[in-house]
Order: C-alpha cells, then sequence, then structure tokens
C-alpha cells in the first residue's frame, strides 16, 4: 500500500510537471495579445508597451518560464494580469465557492440518482422504471441555463423565497445546485439502472434468491454493491467536471466560481490565471482517479492495488 | 445499506480532503470579505471591476465606481458639463502652455490626510510618470512638463506643448485625486484600496462578485450644494451579473433596486412591470462603420459616399439598437464638448448605385468585415452585409475571438494601404467630455494602428492642422471653431459611415429614485433617494 501511494505520488508530480510545461507554452501559442487587451481599446501604442512592459512580458519566454516555475516552487501562483492581484487572492473566495457548490450538487444527485436507478431496474418494464426512466431523459435533455432560468423565476420572481444570484450563504447555493446536479442526477439513474439490471440477471443473484433471502438484502447487499464499481467511476468523472466551475450555471446565478474565471482569463489572455486553474484542474482529476482506485479496493476485496 | 453508507461517506469525507488539498493552494491571500447583510441598496451591473487604481483603468465601469470615491479636480455634472470639484478655478497663459490651478480649502480625503496643494502634486506627479506603467499615464504623461506648488491652495502646471483640452482631460475619471498616504503605499494598494474625497467610501470588492462603498457623511459637496445629505440608505452594494436575464428577473425580483444596463430586449417587459422603472438616456458612444481610406476601393470618395447611401440607419437604430438611438449627426455625440451638427445621411439606394458606377463599381466589389463574435456583433455583421449586398457588394465576414481581433486591427504595423481592415464596425466614448478624445485618436493622420484607433486610415493634412490648432488655446470658443471646421470635413471626406448615437439604459426599483448614468455610461447616484420598503 505505501509502495503504492508512493508510485502514485511521483506519477503525480510528473504529470504536473508536464501540464505545467506544456499550458505555459500553449496558453502563449494563442494569438491575441494580452498587453493589448488589458490596456484596453482605447490604448495608445505607448499605453500597450508601458502594460507589457509593467507585466514582464517583454522579457524571453524562457526567462518567464523559469520565473514562473521558480514561484511555483514556492508555493507562489504569480499575479494575474487582468486584476494585477495575486492569483491566489483572485481564487480565495471563487475556490471554496465552486467547492462547496459541487459538493452540493454531487450529494443529492448522486443519492436521487442511484436510488431512481435501483428502483427502476428492480421493477423493470413497470410503471416505476417507465417514471424513473422519463425523470432521467428529461434530466439530460433538459439544458442547464433554461433549468436555472425556470427556477429563478420561480423561486425569486414568484414566491420571493430564495435568491436569484450569489455566493452569500447556504440559501443562495440551493438553486445553483439543483441546476447543476440535474443532468448528473440523471445520468447516474441511467447508469446505475443499466449496471444493476446486469447484475440482477447473474447467477449468484439466483443463487442468494434461492437460498431463501429476501429481496431487500438481494438488491442492496449483494447486486447493488457489485454494480458500484462502474457507478463510482462515472460518480467520479462527473464531480471531476464539477469541481473545474460550471460556466453556464455560475453565469446564470452571477455565481462567484472558478468556471467563469477561467473564460474570462482567458479572453484576457491572463495567462497566470489559466496556468493556476488548469493546473488545479489537473491535480483534481488526479486526485479523483486515486480516490476511486481506492474505492475499488473497497468495494470489490478481490481488486489488488499493486 | 450500512456498508453502501460507508462508502458515501467515504466518498464525502474524500471530497472534504480535495478542498482542504485545493485550499492550502490558494494560501497567502487576506482574510475572507466580511458579511454584506447591512448592505441597504444592491445594485446589479454587468461587468467585472478591473482595477480601483484610476490612472490604470481602461473602463467606464471601474472609473464610474471610481468617481463616488474619488473626486477630480474638476468633474461633470448631471449632463456632463466640466464643473470644478477640488479646484475652484484655473488661468491659463494665451499659448496653452501653463496652467495655474486653485484648490479648494478645508477638505480632507477620509483618512484624514489634508486635500492641498502638495497633495494635488503627488497625484499629477503619478499622472505625469510614464515609466510607471500604468494605462493612463498616456493621457497626460507626454504633456505635463513640471507640477509646482505655488501656494498652499494652487499648483502651476508647466506643459511640455501647448494643449487646450488641459482642464477637460483634467476630469477625465483616470484624473480624480487618491490620497497621497496610498500613493506612497504603492500601485498595489492603489488598485485595492482606494481613498480619496468623495462622496462615498470604498468598504470592499471581492473580484468577480461585488463591491461595496458606504456614504461619506462628511462629503464636502453637501455643503457645496452638490447633493443632498439625506440620501435614505448607507450603502451600496454593486453586484457583478453578466447574464442579462439575471440581472431583470434580479430587479423584479426585488433583489436588486438597481440594475445597469438593462438589455434593450428586455426594455419593453421592465416597462410593464409596476415594481420597476425602467430608464434610456442619450449617451455619448458614437456607433460608426470605419472604412479604410487608403486601400481599394475605398480611397475612392464616391465609393465611401456610396457605402453612406447604401446603409439605412433608421433600420440600423431599430434591428441592431433596439429602436434605443439616434442618428448620428457628428463623429461626436452631441452632449461633447465640441460638437457640431450635420444632417445624418439618409439611405438612397439608387444614389448609391450611381455612385459605385460612376466609381467604375458598376458590378459591386468584395470585402471582408472582420469582428470580434459575440452575438450582437454577429448580428450587426450580417445587417451590414444585408444592406451592402443591396447595391451589389459582397461582404465576407471573418467573427473571430474579441482578442484576434483587436490584435488584427489594432496591432497593425502595416501601413494602410495593406492592412487587412477594409471596413470595421465600432463605437468610441470620449471619456473627457472633449472633441479632441474622439477626433484625434479616432481620425488624426499620427493615431493610425498602432499607435491608437484611427481604423480608417484617414490622413487629411487640413483636418490634422485643425484639431492641433484647437490644442494650442485655452479659449473653448475659438477650440470650438476650429472642432467645428475639423468635423465638416469628416462630413466631407466621409471616412467613415456615422450609423447612431447610443443610448444608456438601467433601471430602478420604484422605491430608489434619481439613479442616473452619465452621458459617458458611467453609474451617477450623487442624489440617489431611497425611500424605503
Amino acid at each position: 500500500m505505501v509502495r503504492y501511494l508512493f508510485k502514485k505520488i511521483l506519477e503525480t508530480l510528473l504529470t504536473l510537471f508536464i501540464v505545467t510545461t506544456a499550458v505555459f507554452f500553449f496558453v502563449r501559442m494563442i494569438p491575441g495579445d494580452p498587453a493589448r487587451v488589458i490596456a484596453g481599446e482605447q490604448a495608445t501604442l505607448e499605453d500597450v508597451e508601458n502594460v507589457r512592459e509593467s507585466l514582464g512580458l517583454n522579457k524571453p519566454v524562457t526567462e518567464q518560464y523559469v520565473i514562473y516555475v521558480s514561484g511555483l516552487l514556492k508555493g507562489d501562483l504569480g499575479t494575474s494580469l487582468r486584476t494585477k492581484r495575486p492569483v491566489a487572492m483572485e481564487l480565495q473566495n471563487r475556490y471554496p465557492n465552486t467547492i462547496k457548490l459541487a459538493l452540493m450538487a454531487i450529494t443529492w444527485s448522486a443519492t436521487l440518482g442511484i436510488l431512481i436507478g435501483v428502483w427502476s431496474a428492480r421493477h423493470r418494464a413497470k410503471w416505476q422504471d417507465y417514471l424513473g426512466m422519463t425523470i432521467a431523459v428529461s434530466g439530460i435533455s433538459l439544458p442547464n441555463f433554461w433549468i436555472g432560468f425556470m427556477l429563478i423565476s420561480l423561486f425569486s420572481v414568484k414566491l420571493h423565497l430564495l435568491p436569484s444570484t450569489g455566493s452569500d450563504g447556504l440559501k443562495a447555493f440551493i438553486l445553483p445546485a439543483l441546476t447543476l446536479g440535474t443532468n448528473i442526477m440523471a445520468i447516474l439513474a441511467r447508469f446505475t439502472r443499466s449496471s444493476m439490471t446486469e447484475q440482477l440477471k447473474e447467477d449468484y443473484i439466483r443463487t442468494a434468491r434461492s437460498k431463501g433471502i429476501s429481496e431487500t438484502p438481494v438488491t442492496w447487499k449483494h447486486a447493488f454493491r457489485n454494480s458500484m464499481i462502474s457507478v463510482v467511476t462515472v460518480i467520479g468523472m462527473q464531480f471531476g467536471f464539477l469541481i473545474g466551475g460550471s460556466v453556464v450555471t455560475e453565469q446564470v446565478f452571477a455565481f462567484n466560481g472558478i468556471g467563469t474565471l477561467l473564460v474570462t482569463s482567458v479572453s484576457f489572455r491572463d495567462y497566470p490565471c489559466i496556468q493556476s486553474l488548469i493546473l488545479i484542474f489537473s491535480l483534481h482529476f488526479i486526485l479523483i482517479n486515486l480516490i476511486v482506485d481506492l474505492l475499488y479496493a473497497v468495494l470489490n476485496p478481490e481488486i489488488q492495488l499493486s | 445499506m450500512k456498508k453502501s453508507r460507508k462508502f458515501l461517506a467515504a466518498l464525502f469525507s474524500a471530497s472534504l480532503m480535495l478542498t482542504a488539498c485545493g485550499t492550502s493552494d490558494t494560501s497567502g491571500g487576506g482574510s475572507s470579505s466580511a458579511s454584506s447583510r447591512d448592505t441597504d441598496v444592491k445594485a446589479a451591473v454587468s461587468l467585472d471591476f478591473t482595477t480601483m487604481d484610476p490612472v490604470d483603468t481602461s473602463d467606464t465601469l471601474s472609473g464610474g465606481i471610481q468617481r463616488l470615491i474619488m473626486d477630480g479636480m474638476f468633474g461633470f455634472d448631471d449632463d456632463m458639463n466640466n464643473i470644478p470639484m477640488l479646484a475652484t478655478g484655473f488661468t491659463a497663459n494665451d499659448d496653452a502652455t501653463e496652467y495655474v490651478l486653485t484648490l479648494r480649502e478645508g477638505i480632507s480625503f477620509t483618512d484624514g490626510t489634508p486635500w492641498d496643494a502638495a497633495a494635488a502634486k503627488a497625484n499629477l506627479d503619478k499622472l505625469a510618470d510614464t515609466e510607471r506603467g500604468l494605462k493612463r499615464t498616456s493621457l497626460l504623461g507626454p504633456i505635463i512638463d513640471t507640477v509646482e506648488i505655488t501656494g498652499d491652495y494652487e499648483v502651476t502646471v508647466k506643459l511640455t506643448q501647448p494643449f487646450g483640452a488641459f482642464i477637460a482631460t483634467l476630469a477625465h475619471p483616470a484624473c480624480v485625486m487618491m490620497s497621497p498616504k496610498v500613493l506612497e503605499a504603492g500601485d498595489a494598494e492603489c488598485a485595492a484600496h482606494p481613498v480619496g474625497t468623495g462622496q462615498y467610501k470604498f468598504v470592499e470588492w471581492e473580484s468577480g462578485d461585488h463591491l461595496t462603498v458606504e456614504l461619506n457623511p462628511d462629503w464636502w459637496g453637501y455643503e457645496a450644494g452638490l447633493a443632498d445629505a439625506d440620501a435614505g440608505f448607507k450603502s451600496v452594494r454593486f453586484d457583478v451579473v453578466t447574464e442579462s436575464a439575471t440581472r431583470v428577473s434580479g430587479v423584479q425580483s426585488g433583489d436588486y433596486k438597481f440594475i445597469w444596463p438593462v438589455p434593450t430586449e428586455s426594455y419593453a417587459t421592465l416597462e410593464s412591470d409596476s415594481n420597476v422603472k425602467v430608464y434610456s438616456d442619450e449617451g455619448i458612444v458614437v456607433y460608426y462603420l470605419c472604412m479604410n481610406t487608403q486601400k481599394a476601393p475605398f480611397d475612392d470618395i464616391r465609393v465611401r459616399q456610396a457605402m453612406n447611401y447604401a446603409i439605412d440607419k433608421d433600420a440600423y437604430i431599430e434591428i441592431i439598437r433596439n429602436g434605443l438611438g439616434t442618428k448620428a449627426t457628428s463623429i461626436l455625440g452631441p452632449a461633447v464638448a465640441g460638437y457640431k451638427k450635420n444632417d445624418p445621411i439618409e439611405a438612397d439606394l439608387d444614389k448609391a448605385k450611381e455612385l459605385l458606377k460612376e466609381a467604375g463599381y458598376e458590378n459591386g466589389f468584395t470585402i471582408t468585415q472582420y469582428y470580434s463574435s459575440n452575438s450582437a456583433n454577429e448580428k450587426t455583421a450580417q445587417f451590414m452585409q444585408q444592406q451592402l449586398a443591396q447595391v451589389g457588394i459582397t461582404v465576407n465576414l471573418v467573427g473571430q475571438e474579441s482578442a484576434i481581433t483587436n490584435a488584427l486591427i489594432q496591432d497593425c504595423t502595416k501601413p494602410g494601404s495593406e492592412a487587412e481592415v477594409d471596413i470595421y464596425h465600432t463605437g468610441w466614448s470620449p471619456s473627457t467630455g472633449d472633441a479632441d478624445w474622439a477626433l484625434r485618436p479616432l481620425l488624426a493622420s499620427e493615431m493610425c494602428p498602432p499607435a491608437n484607433y484611427n481604423i480608417s486610415y484617414f490622413a487629411n493634412d487640413e483636418y490634422d492642422s485643425l484639431i492641433h490648432a484647437a490644442l494650442e488655446t485655452a479659449d473653448q470658443a475659438k477650440r470650438n471653431e476650429l472642432y467645428a471646421q475639423a468635423q465638416d470635413i469628416v462630413w466631407a471626406e466621409l471616412p467613415i459611415v456615422p450609423l447612431a448615437n447610443s443610448f444608456n439604459t438601467w433601471a430602478t426599483a420604484t422605491n430608489l429614485e434619481n439613479v442616473k448614468i452619465y452621458k459617458d455610461g458611467a453609474i451617477n447616484i450623487r442624489n440617489a433617494k431611497f425611500a424605503g420598503e
């Protein structure tokens, strides 16, 4: 186990190094000049040159790279070109907001999605199944921005129950979390259903039933546990996307998260901000994959970590 | 069931672990902002603020908020007329190379530092310091030579060249005065924690989320009669809400007492809502179409005239500006000092075709129009394509991401005859409220890209000498006369197709009154009054 973790950590560091380097050079290959964007449309050539110098963008790219990497090693993510504030400062409120929102969304959607999936599988080709799958198909088909606006017009404009925007207090998280989780709930419901249906056809289920074990433990203890491997993989992936921030949902609810920050940073060619965000996203995926791997071993003792 | 609960718990704690890992990445910032529960008035704006350092600001929104916190030596009344603020007056020598500014006495910055000649000098010196790498030092940097303290409340500014627009430029939002204490603390401090003498005090700014200001009960302007001290609220919190539909539902639900701007497509909806008042007012942004006058076919005046006859301005206002606009009568808006009215050129397709025939383009020609892709620009580009097709001109549309388009158009180092641009749709706001900051950057020959925004590559000696002569005097009547002649040249030479004067749009809850938008698009809550719920 220790050896496994050690190997994983080495792999992680190597991946992060590759990502850092690739992103650093790739963002500089996108056409468009950050000095021009930041100086603004009314800027004179002189302004643009001033900005370029003050941002250190007139230095050779290799020198900029050395400065960036040595900063990273000291834990310094650099300074945002757009706001001239440390990138860490840009992230300090947005990052926890996005994580909180993602956790809320994944918690309700995974719980409900799995329950609907199991329920549908247990009552395959009956009304419960059709109802469950109708919900699932609707959840997948309805676009996020539409769900968001519908929730706002119902709960904020008509009923005055919940705020339409912002990220202050738990109440402000409810509508965005509902919006964000709908698709995932639907995907998980369908996934769980098919995975459960497969398992319920297996021989060991027939054996269990023939031993006289009642339906509830057969479903949950035997079939469910075995069907979880693929479901956990999907949850891990969806969660990975969620903590990358959702641009659409953040826009609709004027939610201060990292998705919008990434889009703004790209349009401003805010290199340090883009680099840091992609670095964080990569780190997320690596960690989530690691957790999912560990969970496999928990779910199925036959899987050995090596 | 037990097992699966354990599993969910494992997933949950794993995610928490992740959160912990993540936040350690972001350490280094200060403590997070305070809650805003005591805020009285919440407003929603469409853009994020960029910086609080006026000398480094290039967007109207941030400049407008800074103008609440900091006063300039000169400023604007509601109609954008230049009024003295922290200065009480000035004298200039005849050739506009030396200005003596008299300062208002008995005023302090909100951090207690007195406003005096030393404070004025510190600010002017910063504006003049082009080495500093701040965006707006180009405004006065090349012009200010020395700033001398010639009395406790008097500074004398010597200029490197005659500059008649000096007082107008001092009213530019970049020229508001900041406490010398903050200036000393460095540019990072100026960008994050502005302190001025203004009607509002800066409270906090959480980038991407909100910015809060609170009323300064000791503002000198109350005694000077600029506003009534009883506003009925304590502070204003500006939330960044980029999504238009969300802003609209926010003011309808009562979450926001004030939103800016109102998307033109929602104007009618809000008009019919009894809880909301919606406003529109002519601004100083003029929309126009540049034609590259150094490149065929636009090097021929007849083609430029034909373009002006081909494009229907009424249709432009109706379709592109949703009816909110007036036909442009100059390259300047009517509220700009030095504006001269000319007659809009009405659409006349026969005349356009005839002119094209005369110029040898009977069968039309093909050009390219670049634009930054967003839905509004795309609609505008398609409109131009359709209008010009009526006279046989084929327009190829190339929509690209804005940074790419700007690099192509503004950073072009080739001469006009080789530049990629044929036609380009744009708008300009002269934030000084003075003719100079449009006529010069937009059409002076030395302002062709990459120097500035003369995308028409217009080069006319007479025009150049008129606008430069207007800078060599501080006599406003004389300057107006010269600018009028320059605008007549624009109308005769037509390096552009003038389209429309913009409208600013905003909406408030019915219990919040006197919220206005300055002609330049900046927020004006100097006389705002809240009647309570």
